[in-house]
């Protein structure tokens, strides 16, 4: 294969990974679209050098991180309280070698043995944007018990995620 | 609500919403092409504008600046010269014909899954699948033809009428490729059969706006698709149940990029859970009333006419009419390759030619079906004549195409008047005339029996025969009436006296033929015309008369001889009576 032939399969499987990666550093879906296209672009645009797939993997990473904080310099929007160091660690956890999708298919698996009103709760609050307060309105809960079964939640789903993937013994 | 571990965020929100990654490879090799084109094309400097022009609508006006800058910079410095991706190791520029099929398209240009592309004239053309085909993008090539976007984004199909599973599959597609912005006409137009227009192999939707296909033009018209957006809802939904059971399971395609929208948790979607996931990613709303009518379709004219249904056959059974019509195989038809037009050749000659180009003849609104009719009669007719060829006379009269309806009508016309032409000969010309106009009367009758019931013969040629026919008639009457006014001035000569009235009245009005004529024939045969029959005379005279002058100039006269004979005084023009001379002076 050619460089150019390398660069279409490099898109091909790295972009999703770097559409998750964006969104989990906080980009919208639109924002996520836009800066995936230019990452890949600003690689084509310059001299690239063939890598193995964990390093292009953390080269693309790298690359999507720098355009995300350079448009939220252009925006004059700080990164909030997220912890880019830390997610991209995170990243390096559940997909070191992938574009997230072992990750994704084990916390499907996991969402099953979840209990009802903890399915319930995730539904509300991501597919139907419920604010706390409506949550422990459903749930007939205290708000400050949302907050804490929300935690729980999350826990267990990433321990059992780790566990799938084999990560962490 | 804010969380410590964003990454188990974002797969959640993907699998519990089911916003998976958007494929987003065409749009990022057709965005590296757009540069790798200007690269090629301009200058370096103007490739780095491109690239600054792709993102312009992001940056800030310092930072386009900036780059600009830059970009004059690094120019200057020469440092693009040894960017691996602009030359290959041998350092030919790098074509991107190398690339799969998604770099060969241009900007605008989004391959659906499974498209397959070649090359057309250095155009893409889309061979098999779908693409989308949006504002402003460069033509492409589909079926033969162009499409161009005028003002609008259209869906090209290639393989005839796209079924429901086709539309399930594209919805499902456009859907998840979010460079498409559908609205809900869109969407209308795509999940009903009457959105797409098809020609030949090739099925186009507009989505918005206007689209030209080959000669063709699709615009958005008023007309009711749906009763309303369940009725839309219900019919994509359908299309994607392959199985029936009234729920997209997994095995189904098209959930793939539905999943995550399961809320009840069974594993499958029903109407309800797929149609909310529509109307939440639709453009626009569903009207004011909150009853949005689907009342837009694409309508399709040619050459500013309204097209005859969605369907003219281009490669189908039109093209395969042409092939056998055209005998000489040079691509266009003339009269005498197919004979059955001739009467309506203009109709199909639209540039004027004298020859019926394949886009002339599969553009002509409306005579579809009389070319399929004749199509099916010329195949037959074809077929037979290698067995028979003795009755290819009656093998044609047994053809009931409208072109053949047409030439017996022509045939009649001319056979009646040639009938009115007899009939006034036998009159004029007493028992000789009578009996040689009866028989030529015979004889063109039955030529023209013979000729009508031969519908295959070319109607030009048979008309030239009874033309000259007619020319042969004239003349020997015109001569015979010459000879018969001689003899009368002689005999009025000779008498004088009690018949020096009459005759001195037919000597003025020969004498003074270059005059007047009009007149004084009007006085001398006021009689005769009676006796003659003048009124028909008149109105065949009339007839041929066309600017009503009352004389029958050369182009007026409609036949190739016999005007030179009846203009005995040479003047370029025919009175009524050079045309009808009197020959009931002296009876």
């Amino acid at each position: 294969m050619n460089l150019q032939q390398d660069f279409v399969a490099m898109v091909q499987k790295h972009q999703a990974g770097i559409w998750r990666y964006l969104r989990s550093l906080g980009a919208d879906h639109a924002t996520a679209d836009d800066l995936t296209q230019e990452t890949f672009l600003a690689v084509y645009q310059k001299p690239f050098e063939r890598k193995d797939g964990a390093s292009c993997w953390a080269y693309l990473r790298t690359v999507a991180r720098n355009r995300f904080i350079d448009t939220l310099r252009k925006r004059k929007a700080g990164a909030g309280q997220l912890d880019i160091d830390a997610v991209d660690a995170t990243w390096k956890t559940l997909a070191a070698n992938d574009d997230g999708s072992r990750a994704k298919e084990a916390l499907k698996q996991c969402m099953q043995r979840l209990p009802d009103h903890a399915r319930l709760a995730l539904d509300l609050q991501f597919r139907d944007r419920a604010s706390r307060e409506a949550i422990a309105q459903t749930l007939n809960m205290q708000e400050e018990g949302v907050k804490t079964l929300m935690r729980r939640i999350r826990m267990k789903l990433r321990q059992c995620i780790e566990r799938r993937l084999g990560i962490g013994g | 609500m804010s969380s410590n571990d964003p990454v188990l965020d974002t797969l959640l929100d993907e699998v519990i919403t089911g916003r998976t990654p958007p494929d987003l490879s065409a749009r990022i090799a057709s965005r590296a092409q757009g540069v790798e084109v200007a690269e090629d094309e301009m200058s370096r400097s103007q490739a780095m504008a491109q690239v600054i022009k792709l993102h312009e609508h992001r940056a800030d006006r310092w930072l386009r600046t900036g780059l600009v800058a830059a970009a004059a910079f690094i120019i200057g410095v020469g440092v693009f010269a040894w960017s691996p991706w602009s030359e290959d190791d041998d350092g030919i520029p790098i074509s991107n014909t190398n690339l799969p099929y998604v770099a060969d398209l241009g900007p605008g240009i989004i391959p659906g899954r499974a498209a397959s592309f070649s090359k057309r004239n250095d155009m893409p053309q889309l061979d098999s699948g779908y693409a989308l085909v949006k504002k402003g993008a460069k033509p492409i090539y589909a079926g033969g033809r162009k499409v161009s976007p005028r003002s609008g984004d259209a869906l090209v199909w290639v393989g005839g009428q796209p079924q429901a599973r086709d539309i399930g599959e594209m919805q499902d597609w456009v859907h998840a490729n979010n460079n498409v912005n559908l609205s809900y006409d869109g969407l209308a137009r795509l999940a009903s059969p009457e959105g797409w227009n098809r020609q030949g192999d090739v099925s186009v939707c507009v989505l918005d706006g206007e689209v030209d296909y080959g000669p063709a033009k699709y615009t958005v018209i008023e007309k009711p698709l749906f009763r309303d957006a369940d009725a839309m809802f219900q019919s994509l939904f359908t299309g994607l149940d392959r199985d029936g059971d009234g729920a997209i399971n997994t095995n189904e395609s098209a959930l793939k990029s539905f999943a995550g929208l399961d809320r009840n948790g069974d594993g499958v979607l029903d109407l309800n859970e797929y149609s909310s996931n529509w109307t939440r990613v639709l453009k626009g709303n569903l009207g004011e009333s909150g009853a949005f009518e689907f009342k837009y379709s694409t309508h399709a004219t040619m050459n500013g006419r309204p097209m005859d249904g969605t369907v003219y056959e281009q490669s189908g059974e039109g093209d395969a009419a042409f092939d056998v019509l055209d005998k000489d195989g040079d691509g266009v038809l003339t009269a005498d390759e197919a004979p059955w037009v001739d009467t309506m050749f203009k109709t199909y000659d639209k540039n004027c030619d004298g020859m019926v180009s394949r886009d002339e003849y599969a553009i002509v609104p409306g005579a579809k079906s009389a070319f399929r009719s004749s199509f099916h009669n010329e195949k037959r007719e074809s077929s037979n004549s290698s067995s028979s060829s003795s009755d290819s006379s009656s093998s044609g009269s047994s053809s009931s195409g409208d072109m053949d309806q047409r030439v017996k009508e022509m045939m009649d016309e001319m056979k009646k008047r040639v009938d009115e032409e007899m009939g006034k000969a036998k009159q004029d010309g007493g028992t000789d005339a009578a009996k040689s106009s009866s028989s030529s009367s015979h004889s063109s009758s039955s030529s023209s029996n013979s000729s009508s019931g031969d519908s295959q013969g070319p109607a030009r040629e048979l008309a030239d025969e009874m033309r000259q026919r007619m020319d042969k008639e004239m003349k020997e009457k015109t001569n015979e009436m010459k000879k018969r006014m001689e003899e009368e001035m002689e005999k009025a000569k000779q008498n004088g006296g009690a018949g020096s009235s009459s005759s001195s009245s037919s000597g003025e009005s020969t004498g003074d033929s270059s005059g007047n004529k009009k007149s004084t024939s009007q006085k001398s045969s006021s009689k005769s015309h009676k006796e003659f029959k003048s009124k028909d005379r008149r109105e065949i005279f009339d007839h041929y008369d066309a600017d009503g002058d009352g004389l029958i100039s050369r182009q007026e006269w409609p036949f190739d001889k016999g005007f030179e004979e009846l203009d005995t005084n040479g003047d370029g023009f025919l009175t009524f009576e050079e045309k009808y001379p009197p020959l009931d002076i002296g009876k």
